[in-house]
């Protein structure tokens, strides 16, 4: 039997075209809308809580969290002005007042400079290092 | 206070500039004006980089929780902290201190009102010390706040080597010299007749410091004897002020050095800048260092010159900064030619002389050639013992390193450069030497 849209070249037929207004029926009717009310509500409530767990746990690890990072925070506070306390430890310690404070406290005293002998050796080279020809 | 632990009292950190060295270069430093709303740089490096070392505060917004702490949660904005520069200086705090403990000794022993030392690296003009007497600890800038330095003339806060403008004195004969020896009109042997007083047909007549006669004195000898005869002699019957003032300009008198911007620049009269005021007696006595008014620093750099062979390098205090990982390194900059080579190797080998043989010989250190010249200046007006006594010169003479001017302010106890000024001098070229191990070269 010849069809007409067997004709090679001949256009097709289209498929029927769905109801729209019965696919979207389709579509809004998940499982639940089979659902009683009862089982409806005990379902909500059970999914608000489950949210609710949800929620408050995050809230408690955030909160957790967050006080850590203060106390790391105070804590490096602390050790900043540790720091900063150090730094001025070591550069009053490194002041040549202080050096000089306690060289005198230790009993020494300056060079005199009147018995200092400077002695002049003529024609000195300069001595060459022993491990010079390990250099590169 | 922390650990007493009083209730209901809280501590709150605060930035507070501290200085450890206490007093040591706080003429250079300067100190920061601290009060609760803003600190500023008032004297010295703190001034002049105020702004780099300063930085910018930062800041933190967030929401809090009942116990006060930011909540992670929330929205917060933070704007961070951007850490003032660090500077680094060129002086040696070794040297400063010995330079500052040694001045400060010395203006207390000769009874003198202040007192100025410098030394300068001559081949970079680097800034090694820069130190003056009476002086002040920026931790406790309060309790100097009525004293002077400067012969009374300044705050205690302001930088003698930069801010205090004085008659050189003797020590300017050295740059009347160089003038002279660079345009070929001298030689260090040429020779003129000292009779202890020089009249001079326009100018007023001029007479020798201690009131002697050298008969035939070469140039040299000029320098040994601190002649001021020899010197107005130069300046006047030699040179001329059409070939003196240009030299004067050229070894930067009267001319702000570039090292602080409020810097004192010092004057002296010429035909050009005041025709109405300027006689040849300004010129005679600008030859022997009166008449004219000069900082430290511009001393030293005349003298820094003349042992870097003639160049003038630009002197400088900072030797880097670091702005949060920007580093920018100060590079040694020669600014001109002020004499010749050759000219400047006669002049030190006439200023070693003057050490060897002359009125700087208490400067001489042991082991060590010398170039020097020594200053007594008086001010018109004031009795002639009230004297400026002052030491120049470099170490070692034969290479040299260092530039070192010695300022002592109205000593009581001596009045001279040579000895007031030279053993400080000689202290300060002594440590010099040890402490960077410069071998030894007097032969």
């Amino acid at each position: 039997m010849y069809r007409l849209n067997n004709r090679i070249g001949g256009p097709r037929a289209l498929p029927p075209k769905p109801i729209l207004a019965a696919k979207r029926r389709r579509q809004l009717h998940p499982f639940f809308f089979s659902m009683g009310p009862v089982a409806l509500s005990i379902s909500s409530v059970l999914l608000i809580g489950l949210m609710a767990i949800l929620y408050l746990t995050q809230l408690g690890q955030a909160v957790s969290a967050n006080q850590k990072l203060q106390d790391y925070l105070a804590q490096e506070a602390t050790l900043r002005r540790q720091n900063q306390d150090l730094v001025y430890v070591i550069s009053q310690e490194q002041s040549p007042e202080y050096i000089a404070g306690s060289a005198k406290a230790l009993g020494l005293v300056p060079a005199d400079p009147k018995i200092v002998k400077v002695l002049t050796i003529k024609n000195l080279e300069r001595i060459r290092q022993i491990d010079s020809h390990l250099q590169p | 206070m922390r650990r007493l632990q009083l209730p209901y009292v809280f501590l709150e950190p605060r930035t507070w500039r501290i200085y450890p060295g206490g007093t040591l270069a706080a003429q250079v430093l300067g100190y920061v004006q601290q009060d609760d709303q803003k600190s500023n740089g008032i004297y010295g490096i703190e001034r002049q980089y105020n702004t780099l070392l300063t930085g910018k505060p930062g800041s933190f917004t967030a929401e809090f929780d009942l116990s006060g702490n930011p909540l992670v949660v929330g929205a917060s904005s933070e704007q961070p902290a951007v850490n003032g520069a660090d500077l680094t200086l060129t002086i040696d705090s070794s040297m400063q201190y010995m330079t500052q403990t040694a001045l400060a000794d010395t203006v207390k022993q000769l009874g003198a009102e202040s007192g100025t030392a410098l030394v300068i690296n001559i081949r970079t003009g680097a800034i090694v010390v820069m130190a003056g007497a009476p002086t002040f600890d920026p931790n406790q800038y309060g309790k100097s706040a009525t004293l002077t330095g400067c012969l009374g003339q300044e705050s205690v806060f302001f930088n003698p080597v930069v801010y205090c403008a004085y008659e050189p004195g003797s020590i300017m004969k050295a740059v009347t010299m160089a003038a002279a020896l660079d345009q070929g009109l001298i030689r260090p042997d040429t020779t003129f007749d000292d009779p202890g007083y020089r009249t001079f047909n326009d100018a007023p007549m001029v007479v020798n410091w201690n009131g002697l006669a050298y008969g035939t004195e070469s140039m040299t000898q000029v320098l040994e004897h601190s002649a001021n005869v020899g010197a107005a002699y130069v300046a006047h019957d030699i040179l001329g002020a059409n070939r003196y003032y240009p030299y004067l300009a050229k070894f930067g008198f009267g001319q702000a050095t570039g090292i602080s911007p409020q810097e004192e620049t010092g004057s002296y009269r010429t035909p050009t800048n005041s025709p109405r005021l300027w006689s040849p007696s300004d010129l005679t006595r600008q030859a022997f260092g009166q008449s004219i008014f000069a900082t430290p620093l511009q001393v030293a750099m005349a003298y820094a010159t003349i042992a870097n062979s003639g160049v003038m390098m630009h002197p400088y205090l900072v030797s880097a900064i670091n702005n949060n990982g920007r580093i920018v390194t100060t590079q040694p900059e020669a600014l001109r030619r002020v004499i010749s080579a050759h000219a400047a190797t006669l002049l030190t080998s006439m200023l070693m002389h003057s050490a060897t043989d002359g009125l700087a010989q208490p400067a001489q250190v042991p082991g060590y050639t010398i170039a020097a010249k020594t200053g007594t200046a008086t001010t018109q007006g004031l009795t002639s013992d009230k004297t400026e006594a002052s030491v120049a010169g470099f170490i070692p003479a034969t290479n040299p390193l260092f530039v070192i001017l010695v300022k002592i302010d109205r000593p009581q106890a001596t009045i001279y450069g040579g000895t007031a000024a030279a053993p400080v001098w000689k202290a300060i070229g002594q440590q010099l030497m040890w402490y960077y191990h410069i071998p030894p070269d007097a032969p």
